[in-house]
């Protein structure tokens, strides 16, 4: 089990990272996730030892990291850039790790054969980096991580210098390999696709903290901030006030003039607390029959714009306000035009605490 | 667009000047020393051209001269030392700019700059005047100054080296376990080897023509090349030196090209070509 | 980590030591030898005086030689610039084939040491030289007439010498430009001569006063070329140190001189940050 707690990383002035608190499970594949300069990086490298923390501990399964050197941490790290020795050959760097270890030649050669079978990469052995593919040259990384069978697996960016095909194939191999060694993972990515594709926990990251620490469903369905919620997915966020709360489920008045009923609502907000109801453009249903649900809102598509396999309509309901939605691009939703009425009824509408300003 | 437009916004004639411009400059650059060489074949005492015939009378006077052969040959020892010392202290004087003082970057930098902005003759009278006071070899002396006027083009030449080095390579190292000796050698040593054989060739360039500190620290059997040539023209001038100085720009060429290859002549002679 | 800031210590203590020890000691404390007595017997006696730097600044051939030294250190700036400006310009603009061989080939003749291209010009400027040969042969002379041993000679040779040390400089900054600035300025009507006094000029400022600065202080503190192109009258700031340490051993004397040397040293690189300061001010 890695812990964190309080760690503050400063540059000079600047904040670099913190006051981060963490426990990562072992066995456990967690990402860090955020928009560039959100301090990701540099808690990654504070948990490597490359950077020394300015306050806070850093502890592995009860003892403290904080002022062990990287050389003795045992972490295995893939950098962005996966910074393979270019001078080494594919074997040289993978066993670079093990005979900084002091491992015999001959459990060098065996371990690290085995670990190229595992990333799949046999037959690569006497290359340079240089003459490696892109995917290759990450498996390579990968290897020379594992092979010192690390405590933990630090990923920085591990797939943002591939292209797109291969970067899906290899977020499923690399949470294939992870499960299979039954390592413990902490990486590091700005793409959501890729964070909740290959993590058990996301932690959301934003100006040097953790804004939201989570399951990607967790992280999806119940966005604790505005940021948050922006950060996954798409949103149109309706500002309003909590009008009434009953049995943890809140009726919202909002300022357009909308209503919302029955919305589950998050710890510490009460009556007349400042709420975004948040609408997801994905969970928005549209009634092209004459059908009337209750909660439907008359609406009148004002945009729409065709992007192959989906049709995004912008729809203008009471009071000017303007919602999202997103629909398959196949049968009656393909062909809806502007100046179309139609009826929508927004599913699973969210609360998210309002900051920015109203009280 | 017009073709003018590449080549900078000069019309036509002014094209034709700026093109007369710099050829005639190239002319005036490389003219000496193109001359210097035909000279040498001279078979008369003149130190004339056009030359009257084809011989090497002068560079057999040259070989058979005691004088300049010992004198070269101390200037090439001088040389290989003041060489190996400015590059082995510029090495670490730049690593440690880079990897332990990085925020004092640019002050430290500078400082390491200090012998190029003091006049060579300064540092010459100041190692005749320590001698006074402290009793060094005299040869000793000349090897320090050598390496005093070599070390700001070794130490800017490896930081260059040092900053094209991935910092994430050493980074990999250390957490893979390499304590950071190991590292330096089996890492990022063998990175800037091109960088560091550069700072070799050219610390031993500029020994090799250095005239101010041996000016002041040469003793008898004990000078350097560029002062024997220097204290011979004080009373004759023969096409020997011709000769020699022949060898020398050979010799000079064919190590300069060496750095083109290693790194770029630019790159140590901290000519920027990007935007900072 | 405070065994990382031991490391760096250890590591820059070779460079200290030697800056340290070897330079500026000694630098310092021969410098101060300029306010000391001469003497015959000892060299230099521990009595304060201002003797040395009166007798350099109103003696009429200290004064000569000062006068006659910043004139060469002026004049070879002056022309280095003139000389340098199209061969930079046309270095950083060009780059057609041949670029590195034509970098190359200005880098070159500094390599080869001072001794031989002041050589060169014995060989191109004497009685029986290139010049002279080539002047007869043409009929504009009937005999050599007198180069070596001029002022002249020395400018030139120093000219050709230092023209590097202008190039470079001069280089860089003209290389720094953004060359779409003089699409810019062309596209809102300027003529190429406007085009080059209202931009390219004016941003190759920091160019200009770098390289000037170094080839008016490698002039001013020249021996080598100026005793053996000028002949054994002309004296220059060097050649006096020269004489003074070598010959004369008055070395408060010499002193006062370096002083003077380091003084003229100290005012350009003055002038050199406040003619980078105009950079930003323009």
């Amino acid at each position: 089990m890695l812990e964190l707690h309080a760690v503050v990383k400063r540059y000079g002035a600047t904040l670099g990272a913190g006051p981060i608190d963490l426990t990562v499970e072992p066995g456990e594949f967690l990402t860090l996730l955020g928009p560039s300069g959100c301090g990701k990086t540099t808690t990654l490298h504070l948990i490597a030892g490359l950077h020394a923390p300015d306050e806070g501990r850093i502890l592995m399964d009860g003892t403290d990291l904080t002022q062990v050197p990287p050389q003795r941490r045992n972490m295995g790290v893939v950098f962005q850039n996966y910074a393979l020795f270019p001078h080494r050959t594919v074997t040289e760097n993978v066993a670079f790790g093990l005979r900084m270890r002091g491992v015999t030649p001959t459990e060098i050669a065996s371990k690290v054969g085995r670990m190229l079978d595992l990333v799949g990469l046999p037959g690569t052995e006497g290359r340079l980096p240089r003459q490696l593919s892109g995917g290759q040259q990450q498996r390579v990384a990968l290897a020379r991580a594992l092979v010192i069978e690390p405590r933990v697996l630090l990923l920085d960016e591990p797939l943002s210098n591939l292209d797109a095909v291969l970067r899906k194939r290899m977020r499923a191999d690399l949470r294939a390999i992870q499960r299979r060694l039954g390592i413990t993972a902490i990486a590091v990515t700005h793409d959501q696709d890729e964070a909740f594709e290959m993590s058990d926990r996301v932690a959301l990251m934003d100006q040097g903290r953790i804004e939201q620490l989570s399951t990607p469903e967790g992280l999806y369905d119940r966005p604790a901030t505005r940021f948050a919620a922006e950060f996954i997915g798409e949103a149109v966020f309706v500002p309003g006030r909590i009008g009434s709360l009953v049995g943890g489920r809140a009726r919202v008045a909002t300022e357009s003039g909308l209503g919302f009923d029955g919305i589950p609502c998050p710890d510490g907000l009460g009556v007349g607390a400042a709420v975004y109801v948040l609408i997801r453009p994905e969970r928005i249903d549209l009634i092209l029959d004459d059908a009337a649900p209750a909660g439907a809102i008359e609406a009148e598509i004002v945009d729409r714009v065709f992007s192959g396999e989906q049709v995004s309509l912008s729809l203008r309901v009471a009071g000017g306000l303007v919602l999202k939605a997103k629909k398959p691009s196949l049968g009656r939703f393909r062909d809806l035009a502007p100046g179309r009425k139609l009826r929508l009824l927004a599913q699973d509408p969210r609360l998210v605490p309002r900051t920015d300003g109203a009280t | 667009m017009p073709r003018r437009d590449e080549i900078g916004g000069w019309g036509a004639l002014p094209r034709f000047i700026g093109a007369a411009a710099v050829t005639l400059t190239y002319l005036f650059l490389l003219a000496p020393i193109v001359i210097v060489i035909f000279t040498s074949f001279n078979p008369t005492e003149a130190n004339a051209f056009p030359p009257t015939g084809l011989s090497l009378r002068w560079y057999h006077e040259f070989a058979e001269s005691d004088g300049f052969v010992s004198a070269f040959l101390f200037s090439l020892w001088l040389g290989i030392l003041a060489a190996i010392g400015a590059t082995a202290i510029g090495f670490l004087a730049a690593y440690a700019l880079l990897r332990f003082f990085a925020r004092r970057r640019e002050l430290g930098q500078a400082l390491t700059m200090l012998p190029m902005m003091i006049p060579h003759v300064l540092i010459s009278i100041s190692l005749v005047f320590m001698l006074t006071v402290v009793e060094l070899p005299e040869t000793l002396t000349l090897l320090l100054g050598h390496i005093i006027i070599c070390l700001p083009f070794t130490v800017a030449g490896i930081l260059s080296s040092l900053d094209a080095v991935d910092r994430n390579l050493e980074h990999a190292a250390f957490t893979l376990g390499a304590s950071r000796a190991r590292v330096m050698w089996e890492v990022t040593l063998p990175l800037i080897a091109p960088g560091l054989l550069s700072a070799l060739i050219f610390a031993f360039i500029v020994s090799f023509g250095d005239v101010y500190i041996a000016l002041f620290l040469s003793g008898p059997g004990k000078t350097t090349l560029p002062i024997e040539i220097f204290n011979y023209m004080n009373w004759q001038s023969t096409p020997v030196i011709a000769a020699i100085t022949s060898v020398q720009v050979a010799m000079i060429v064919v190590l300069g090209l060496a750095i083109e290859r290693l790194v770029g002549l630019r790159h140590v002679m901290r000519i920027e070509e990007t935007r900072r | 980590m405070t065994e990382t800031r031991r490391a760096g210590w250890l590591f820059v203590t070779p460079i200290g030591l030697l800056y340290l020890l070897i330079l500026l000691a000694p630098l310092s404390y021969f410098l101060l030898l300029s306010i000391f007595k001469y003497s015959a017997f000892e060299m230099y006696l521990f009595e304060p005086t201002a003797e040395n730097y009166q007798r350099l600044l109103f003696d009429p051939y200290y004064r000569g030689v000062i006068y006659r030294t910043l004139r060469i250190a002026a004049t070879t700036t002056v022309f280095t610039l003139l000389v340098a400006y199209p061969l930079a310009y046309f270095l950083a603009r060009y780059g057609g084939p041949g670029r590195g061989v034509l970098m190359f080939l200005v880098i070159a003749p500094l390599m080869s040491g001072v001794i031989v291209r002041t050589y060169g010009w014995i060989v191109l400027l004497g009685a029986e030289g290139t010049i002279n040969t080539a002047l007869i042969w043409l009929g504009a002379i009937q005999r050599p007439i007198q180069i070596l041993r001029t002022e002249f000679a020395v400018i030139m040779a120093m000219v050709h010498i230092l023209l590097p040390y202008m190039v470079f400089p001069l280089f860089s900054a003209i290389v720094a430009q953004e060359r779409n600035l003089e699409q810019a300025a062309r596209t809102l009507g300027a003529s190429n001569l406007r085009i080059f006094l209202e931009v390219t000029l004016p941003l190759s400022r920091p160019g200009i006063v770098m390289g000037s600065v170094l080839v008016f202080t490698l002039t001013a503190g020249a021996i080598v070329t100026p005793q053996l192109l000028g002949g054994k009258e002309m004296k220059v700031l060097g050649i006096l140190i020269y004489d003074l340490v070598l010959t004369t051993l008055n070395w408060p004397l010499a002193s006062a001189v370096a002083s003077l040397l380091v003084l003229l040293q100290f005012s350009v690189i003055v002038l050199y940050f406040r003619g980078a300061r105009g950079r930003a001010a323009a």
